[in-house]
């Protein structure tokens, strides 16, 4: 406790205003600007119209995505089977609805744990400091230091195609990012006065982490995970092509360009309905995160 | 100290080259499945078997293979390739002019079309050409890029049937003497128009590939740098004393917009080297990506290696050079983050 800080008068109604007004603010300010940005709105429209159709997508999808109707395959789009159908006769609309719900699932898989390892490790190096916060974030520069897609090729490579494995290769080298975002929200969050208050009435190390660090640092983290949300499918969509994510007869998106790919003389629509479907759903969360970028650093460039 | 900084970034890059290394050697070797078998094939005698094992060096406890591994490298030598029979070194030697010259090709792409459509969407702010290049620059960064290689394979060869989708020159046309290694320069070299011709055509699709994302990312970087320089007083300074715009704007702002924008060159040269493996997959272009991919389907351990640490030295030399290039350009600012 500084000096200059005890002369500061605190009011009796709020302890600990700076960080939560700040956060009010951010999504006051995201309000606002999704008002005048209308790429922004339809970004976010975007978003939701992908986002149901992943939850509910039992129930919207006309056909079973896995059915194989040999007679009907490689029909084009238009007609009974709205977006045409692949080498099997499968309806490429339910199979782009359900690639939804598993790309949702994963590239959610892969940020949050990226997110945990990056909010222990950051959280850890932050908060405890000194020999174990230069550890820490040394290791964490080195895996910022190279192609995190090459080591996430080669760990998945290592580890054998499944899509549970290419989950794990690419939060592998997702979290450096996170854990150097926590760190810095620890360092400056530890600063406040409230955490010296709490320290003073006698709070525990864990209660004062858990209550007081964690929720204060934990919204920069997900404004991150949504901007990165459109860059890991994309990525998921690349580790499946290549053969290293999900395995058939999964209907997931890379795959099912990657298995277009044979009919790219004739039958294109094969491989480019699926890659529409990535497109869209990349394209919204990129919409989202460009208007997020211009509301929290006008001038730069994230990452 | 310019010199002193450089030298720690060099140690820096070393020691990060090494824990990259011990990293895909441990994943590499953690696997169940055998190269060794996978190469020799199934009915290979227990003998044989252990004499290849033993000629990779394979029989020794991992520790001493890794820094057995290391020493070479030191020296290197990065052992012998198990799918191939021959040096790592030779190949890589051999697949990377394909890559370097396809990287090379997208990064000029990008520099003659990012420019021009970054400034003129910065003169346009908020107009429609302006939209529309933010529009194309979001969606350029939404495209899975193997997707953006199957859709220029099917207008551009199934559809119209302009340009060949796969190789580096047409299988009826011998490849010019290898002088650089880049078919372009070594068909001139040896006059070969015809070969010429071919080289090109078969660049343009996965150059145009690979270009696309960066493309996105520099016109963006191009456009705000612009919008910056546009506000400074040196350009009202210039406007004021009634210069043309012409020239306001291309000596005066599109200058200093060039250092960030140098930079973002030098860091999406980088990037590019994980765009390249999908592209070259995608193209069957003979370069480091078709090898590595090759070498990863047979559990090639030295191949492996050898591809991840040269394209992460690579990467780890533009990414320094970036940082160079900006302090060099910008003499305000000072790489080594202390005050000025």
């Amino acid at each position: 406790m500084g000096a200059k800080r005890k002369g500061k008068a605190v009011g009796s109604a709020d302890l600990f205003p700076e960080v939560q007004y700040a956060q009010r603010g951010l999504w006051q300010n995201m309000l606002r600007n999704l008002r005048r940005n209308p790429l922004a709105i339809a970004g976010l429209v975007l978003v939701l119209i992908v986002l149901s159709l992943a939850i509910l997508a039992p129930w919207v999808a006309p056909r079973d995505p896995l059915e194989v109707d040999l007679p009907n395959k490689l029909l084009p789009p238009g007609g009974e089977y709205l977006l045409g159908t692949d080498d099997m006769g499968r309806d490429l609309l339910s199979r782009c609805i359900f690639g939804f719900r598993i790309s949702v699932r994963t590239a959610v898989s892969v940020l949050s744990l990226a997110c945990s390892v990056g909010i222990i490790i950051g959280g850890t190096a932050g908060y405890v400091g000194g020999r174990l916060d230069n550890l820490l974030m040394r290791l964490t520069d080195m895996f910022l230091a190279f192609p995190g897609y090459i080591l996430a090729l080669a760990i998945a490579g290592a580890l054998g195609p499944s899509l549970t494995n290419a989950i794990v290769s690419v939060a592998t080298v997702w979290w450096p990012w996170y854990a150097r975002l926590m760190r810095g929200q620890v360092l400056s969050v530890k600063q406040n006065l409230y955490i010296d208050a709490a320290r003073n009435i006698g709070a525990s190390d864990a209660r004062i982490v858990l209550r007081h660090i964690l929720p204060n640092c934990i919204t920069p983290l997900l404004v991150l995970a949504t901007m990165d949300f459109g860059i890991v499918i994309l990525v998921m969509a690349n580790l499946s092509f290549l053969g290293l994510g999900a395995q058939p007869p999964e209907p997931e998106l890379g795959y099912m360009i990657a298995r277009g790919r044979l009919y790219f003389m004739n039958q294109w629509w094969v491989a480019t309905v699926p890659g529409v479907a990535i497109f869209l759903m990349a394209l919204g969360t990129n919409l989202m995160g460009d208007a997020w970028r211009d509301i929290l650093d006008p001038r730069t460039q994230s990452r | 100290m310019r010199l002193q900084y450089i030298v720690q970034r060099l140690m820096w890059m070393i020691v990060s080259l090494i824990g990259i290394s011990l990293i895909t050697f441990v994943v590499s070797h953690i696997v169940p499945a055998d190269p060794i078998r996978a190469v020799a094939g199934m009915e290979a005698l227990g003998e044989q078997v252990e004499v290849l094992r033993q000629k990779y060096g394979l029989d020794k406890p991992l520790p001493e293979q890794y820094w057995r591994w290391l020493v070479n490298l030191a020296q290197g030598d990065l052992g012998l390739s198990i799918r191939t029979g021959q040096p790592v070194t030779e190949d890589l030697g051999r697949y990377a002019p394909a890559t370097a010259e396809l990287a090379l090709s997208a990064m000029f792409l990008v520099a003659i079309v990012g420019l021009p459509l970054g400034v003129i969407s910065a003169l346009n702010k908020d107009g429609p050409l302006d939209h529309l290049s933010r529009i194309v620059a979001l969606s350029g960064v939404s495209m899975p890029i193997f997707w953006v290689g199957l859709l220029l394979q099917i207008v551009f060869f199934a559809r119209l049937g302009v340009l060949p989708a796969d190789g580096r020159i047409d299988i009826m046309i011998s490849p010019p003497p290898r002088v650089t290694g880049f078919y372009t320069l070594d068909s001139l070299l040896s006059g070969d128009m015809q070969a010429f011709k071919s080289v090109v055509q078969h660049l343009i699709l996965p150059a145009a590939n690979l270009a696309f994302g960066s493309l996105a990312v520099l016109t963006r970087m191009v456009r705000s740098s612009m919008l910056d320089v546009l506000g400074e007083d040196y350009v009202r300074t210039a406007r004021a004393k009634g210069l043309k715009e012409r020239r306001v704007i291309l000596l005066h702002a599109l200058r200093n917009a060039l250092i960030p924008t140098t930079t973002t060159m030098a860091l999406q040269m980088g990037a590019l080297m994980g765009g390249v493996f999908l592209v070259e997959l995608m193209f069957s272009w003979p370069g480091l990506g078709f090898y590595a991919m090759r070498s990863i389907t047979l559990i090639d351990f030295p191949s492996i290696m050898g591809v991840a640490i040269l394209m992460t030295t690579i990467y780890a030399i533009f990414n320094l050079l970036a940082d160079l290039l900006y302090g060099l350009l910008d003499p305000r600012i000072s790489v080594e983050g202390g005050a000025e």
